[in-house]
């Protein structure tokens, strides 16, 4: 078995074009339980340029003492408006239960150690309000027009029966508020609504160490419920058309103030919204999923509490493309959760690009025979944004195949976290699992930390992981200016064709047109910085 | 060739060059006129790629001493990469760099305008460049598959040197600097190649091909051939000097046959 892992190990030193990667020790399986051990990983990690990056934000809520069971998720429940159907009354109730014995994650908290969410702990949740004509001219904005006819539009977590458009949608696929959705497409959904959450009891006197921090935001979700979208596709029903979810964040709140007399500068007051997306493909079917989170008000501060959990059938195939284009200064916090059947085929491409914190966890569960998945994904932060994936495929089942790659673009003052954990199981043998992480790390002061994760607990695996973190290659630069291109339009079409190549999948262009305009700005801005600091030394 | 009294393309003189602090570049003098072919010939390690990237400004080598001036004695050194290649001198690599992500067509478009802009010319939109692009691949012999893919990405090492003689012939440079440009061809692409730059060659512009063979100096007739040693042009002459060279080395250097590199 040993002579397995360590033949596959040569693949690990996966370098991006001649960058130099650290010689990469594969630790045994016996021993390898997490990663942080293995050379490659711990000199990723120890790699963050020194001096640390300054936090993403200075707002004075630094103060904020770390209180366990300090009620926040209790009381941001309770200012959640009145659900829209009845049938999410027990829901709520059934979450909003548990969410006193939940305390606010902190530093301490390993899923959080690099995501620091206290901003969010000192502010008071406020339902979000929207205002329709801002919704509108969002969409106008980040849609494309060949989404008509296939396109789904929820506003603040509701779905908008006037901004969306299903005029095309095949018969017998049901995509639609719970409110409207009925038989077995409703059965599967309460089902799943009512089923455990991950990592149910984290952040409880319980005392679990989990991976991903799944829980008390997902709790808080489910008891905050306004509204569940839920997408079924029957049995053997090919979607060729891409189908686009929309999710708007309107970052408004109600124009009266909301605060009691006499508790001004208490908690500064965030409107919050808690978007619950149940997808479901049935044997034998297939979708192509474009799910788009945008702001109406790409200044207004607000909180994005998702939850999207998804199903696949024996042989379904879901093709799903993840894109978070938050306003820049709201803070993104999103659960997905997949669980890919027997011989079914998940493959997704997430785009994270907004948001001043945004944090996103990807959990995908191959529980039947011969399930495969396929996770690319692309996290690209500048200014003072912080962006933090973090990501788990579970082998639950043997004869599985999973392959992940993440991109990272960190420029300015940002900073990205990614750890991506891939965990077999005994009992799960021939499993094929492939990691890898490149980043391009393009200022001095911006701050990347990946942690790569295998827990393998069976012999019959062929795993591999690397991780590289470097600048834009110098020899490419050059090739480009002897091309006649100036340094930063050289650099600018680098790093928009590495983006470009990430995003392949992504059914709609505006998404990457916006994606390659940012990446070209972010690629060549960072040209005048560094020459700015050159002229400044002279 | 051009009259001998019309001013120098290039000029270089007493040139030196430094790459982490090693001496690569130890005084080499060369004269360039227009309608020339000039063959830089010389061992492995001699300096030849060096003297080229450094003419193009590759940051990794520091000139150190010497100078080298262009058309109407511009100073070529004080010029930076991209303003050298607009200003209409053109490496084609020894080793062209592959990069993903960015589509061949998208690249060569982007470098002519670049260049266009340069002598004040009208910026191509995509289908006129369509139309330019597609008389100059037939030249080159290349299929229009090409220009999908990313630049010189997967190329084999033949398809690579192809591309770059394709850029050289929309690229229109004054002075060309091909470096090795026919290593690693087999004889039918070595032809094309040949024919690509006997096409280019005019009494407007200049060449250096730097090469190993008198296979390609049968193809594209040398006016000067310089043979280059331990950072210097040591020997000058015209094409009977790559003849002897194939007929008897290098020896008159004072090297080892091993050290020789292997001559077609
Ligand atoms: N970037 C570099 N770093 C270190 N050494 C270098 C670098 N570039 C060139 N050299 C050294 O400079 C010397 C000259 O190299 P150069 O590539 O110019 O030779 P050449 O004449 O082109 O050889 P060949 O015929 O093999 O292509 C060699 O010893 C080489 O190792
Ligand atoms: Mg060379």
């Amino acid at each position: 078995m040993l002579s397995v892992l360590l033949a596959s190990a040569s693949l690990c030193a996966a370098a991006y074009r001649g960058v130099p990667t650290p010689a990469h020790q594969f630790v045994p399986a016996s021993t390898h339980r997490t990663c942080g051990r293995c050379v490659a990983c711990a000199q990723a990690e120890a790699r963050p340029t020194a001096p640390p990056g300054p936090p993403p934000f200075t707002t004075g809520y630094e103060a904020v003492k770390e209180q366990p069971f300090d009620g926040w998720f209790a009381d941001a429940a309770a200012t959640s408006p009145a659900p829209s159907s009845p049938m999410l009354a027990p829901l709520r109730a059934a979450a909003a239960a548990a969410l006193p014995t939940i305390y606010f994650p902190g530093r301490k908290d390993e899923p959080f150690r690099r995501c620091d969410l206290s901003s969010l702990q000192a502010s008071r949740l406020v339902p979000s309000v929207a205002k329709d004509a801002s919704a509108a001219a969002a969409l106008a904005v980040c849609s494309d027009a060949d989404s008509a006819g296939m396109r789904l539009v929820l506003v603040d977590g509701v779905c908008s029966q006037a901004l969306s458009d299903l005029s095309a949608l095949p018969e017998g696929v049901s995509v639609s508020s719970l409110n409207t959705t009925s038989g077995a497409a409703l059965d599967g959904a309460l089902a799943a609504l009512q089923g455990p959450l991950p990592e149910s009891g984290a952040n409880t006197a319980a005392a679990m160490n989990t991976l991903l921090g799944v829980y008390g935001f997902a709790a808080l979700n489910q008891a905050s419920l306004a509204d569940v979208c839920v997408i079924n596709v029957p049995k053997g029903v090919t979607i060729e058309r891409p189908l686009h979810v929309v999710l708007l964040s309107s970052g408004g709140v109600a124009a009266a103030p909301m605060q009691a007399p006499g508790t001004e500068g208490a908690a500064p007051v965030l409107p919050a919204s808690h978007p619950n997306l149940l997808v479901s493909l049935a044997e034998g079917a297939s979708l192509k999923l474009a799910q788009h989170y945008f702001a109406c008000d790409a200044q207004a501060p607000y909180l994005c509490n998702g939850v999207t959990r998804v199903q696949l059938g024996r042989s379904a195939t879901l093709q799903h493309s993840y894109v978070q284009e938050q306003g820049r200064m709201s803070i993104h916090f999103d659960s997905v959760l997949v669980d890919v059947g027997a011989g079914a085929s998940y493959s997704s491409t997430m785009l994270q690009s907004g948001g001043r914190i945004a944090r996103t966890n990807h959990l995908v569960e191959l529980t039947g025979e011969k399930a495969s998945s396929n996770l690319r994904a692309l996290s690209m932060a500048a200014e003072a944004q912080l962006v933090d994936v973090h990501s788990k495929v579970v082998h639950v089942s043997g004869e599985c195949t999973s392959q992940q790659e993440q991109r990272n673009v960190v420029a300015g003052r940002s900073r990205v976290v990614w750890k991506g954990a891939v965990v077999v199981p005994r009992g799960s043998d021939n499993t094929n699992a492939k990691q890898l992480c490149r980043t391009l790390l393009l200022s001095d002061d911006a701050r990347v930390d990946v942690q790569p994760t295998l827990e393998i607990d069976t012999d019959e695996v062929e795993c591999t992981h690397g991780a590289t973190i470097s600048d834009l290659d110098d020899e490419m630069v050059f090739y480009l200016q002897a091309r006649g291109l100036s340094r930063p339009d050289a650099r600018a079409l680098l790093l928009s064709g590495w983006v470009r190549d990430a995003l392949a999948l992504v059914p709609s262009e505006s998404v990457k047109q916006r994606a390659v305009a940012r990446a070209a700005k972010v690629g060549a801005d960072y040209d005048k910085e560094v020459r700015r600091s050159g002229l400044s030394s002279i | 060739m051009a009259a001998a009294d019309a001013p120098p393309l290039l000029v270089v003189s007493g040139l030196r060059a430094t790459v982490a602090d090693t001496p690569i570049l130890k005084g080499v003098d060369l004269i360039v006129r227009r309608g020339e072919v000039h063959a830089i010939m010389g061992p492995n390690g001699s300096g030849k790629s060096t003297l080229s990237k450094v003419l193009v400004g590759h940051p990794s080598y520091e000139v150190t001493g010497g100078c080298a001036r262009y058309r109407n004695d511009e100073d070529l050194l004080e010029l930076e990469p991209e303003e050298r290649a607009q200003q209409g001198i053109f490496l084609a690599f020894q080793y062209p760099v592959e990069i993903p992500g960015v589509s061949n067509n998208d690249f060569l478009r982007l470098a002519v305008n670049k260049r266009r802009g340069a002598l004040g010319l009208d910026e191509y939109d995509p289908l006129e460049f369509l139309g330019v692009l597609s008389e100059k691949m037939e030249m080159v012999s290349m299929s229009p598959d090409f220009l999908g893919r990313d630049v010189n990405s997967g190329f084999s090492g033949g398809e690579k040197k192809r591309n770059e003689i394709l850029q050289m012939a929309l690229l229109e440079p004054e002075l060309a600097i091909l470096d090795e440009t026919d290593s690693g061809l087999d004889i039918d692409a070595l032809k094309t190649v040949a024919a690509g730059v006997n096409a280019c060659r005019s009494e407007k512009n200049a060449m250096i091909l730097i090469t190993h063979y008198q296979r390609l100096l049968d193809y594209v007739k040398p006016d000067f051939v310089h043979i280059m040693y331990q950072g210097r042009i040591v020997r000058s002459g015209g094409p009977e000097l790559a003849l002897e060279l194939e007929a008897e080395g290098y020896a008159f250097l004072g090297i080892t046959k091993e050290q020789q590199p292997a001559l077609s």
